[in-house]
């Protein structure tokens, strides 16, 4: 039975839930937020109840029953309709069906990856701030180089005002003609205000960005920060060739 | 609390019955019909149920037809939030599963014979027990 179910689930991923969670996505996106929640909750109610009960997923089920809350609280209005808070919505549903394809391909989802996004969502909703870092904590490294500052952005999620206040504060105190190059090697997401304090920076300073990946790069793209800022290559390790 | 069981087998209505009333004040519904009627007595009562209990295959009217009706009668009268509601069945096939959960938009699904232990874990995951 559960192969069958299993078959049965991936087709109604595909041909429904699937265009029923990118159309609510479209209507979170455009800012219609209670509209864009009612539209994914049946999808996403399926996806929860159907994995729990499909042996090997129950992973999916949980990591779907926190996105699922996260989004709640927005449709109740507990949590603000911020732009951070909106791309952590949809970053949460992406993931949802990148787990269960993880499941299904490779038997076992990426937890390292669940985990992370668990811990944003509950950070953003104020049920602890460990994914975060504490307030006060230093979330980069500064390198003076030849010819530019190299920021080395070290915590693994970038949402808070103070980690925003922090790399504001490394660009700024930088002088104008020197490059900044703000490293992002490791970090999972890096909010949309952090990028909006970034890029207003971009006209005084000569700003790029390395090492974009997952979530990050998802919110560097989508606020239209490659317009502003260019993206360097990955960094090469000592000795390897690019 | 109240807890309504859909069921149409006695030995079936009484097992539940018995997991359920030390949580629960429990009302029976031997078929998807009474259910619905149940269901609506309730609200005209201003005592709604918190859980329902819902076999699927049942004479007169399955369990899946009346959470049909029920979800309906809650989206017409604006009811939030909707009464959970747990599906226990012997069938286990992939549509019917879907379809309680995304057309009947069940809470849960637990297939028959249904052990306390596994209707327990489900309570919990709704919040109706704390351990």
């Amino acid at each position: 039975m559960s192969d069958e179910l299993t078959e049965e689930f991936f087709a109604e991923v595909s041909d429904k839930y699937y265009p029923q969670v990118l159309e609510g996505l479209e209507h979170l996106g455009a800012g219609d937020v209670a509209g864009g929640i009612e539209i994914l909750s049946r999808p996403l109610h399926t996806i929860k109840g159907v994995t729990g009960f499909m042996p090997g997923f129950e992973p999916a089920s949980t990591f779907t029953h926190s996105v699922e809350s996260f989004l709640k609280k927005l449709q109740a209005g507990s949590l603000p309709h911020s732009a951070d808070n909106i791309s952590l919505a949809a970053h949460g549903v992406n993931s949802i069906f990148a787990v269960i394809e993880q499941i299904r391909v490779q038997g076992a989802p990426d937890q390292d990856e669940m985990d992370a996004v668990t811990g944003v969502l509950a950070a953003a909703s104020g049920e602890g701030g460990a994914a975060a870092g504490p307030a006060g904590a230093s979330c980069l490294a500064v390198e003076q180089e030849q010819d530019r500052a190299l920021l080395r952005v070290t915590a693994r999620r970038i949402h808070r005002k103070h980690q925003r206040d922090q790399i504001v504060g490394a660009i700024i105190s930088q002088p104008q003609e020197t490059p900044v190059v703000l490293d992002l090697t490791g970090v999972k997401t890096f909010g949309s205000s952090a990028w909006e304090d970034v890029s207003a920076l971009a006209g005084h300073w000569s700003i790029s960005v390395r090492g974009l990946t997952g979530a990050a790069r998802e919110t560097f793209h989508a606020g239209g920060m490659d317009e502003l800022l260019a993206v360097l290559p990955p960094e090469t390790a000592p000795g390897e060739s690019s | 609390m109240r807890a309504l069981i859909a069921e149409d087998e006695f030995l079936g209505r009484k097992v539940l019955s018995a997991f359920l009333n030390t949580l629960f004040e429990v009302d029976v519904a031997v078929n998807g019909r009474e259910a619905v009627a149940a269901f609506d007595l309730a609200h005209a009562e201003g005592k709604p149920y918190d859980l329902i209990l819902m076999d699927i295959m049942m004479p007169e009217m399955d369990g899946l037809e009346a959470l049909s009706i029920i979800r309906a009668s809650e989206q017409e009268k604006k009811i939030r939030p909707q009464v959970k509601v747990l599906m226990t069945t012997a069938l286990d096939d992939a549509k019917t599963v879907i379809r309680s959960f995304h057309d009947g938009e069940a809470a849960g699904y637990l297939v028959k014979p249904v052990r306390k232990e596994k209707l327990f874990a489900e309570l919990q995951k709704l919040g109706f027990v704390t351990e």
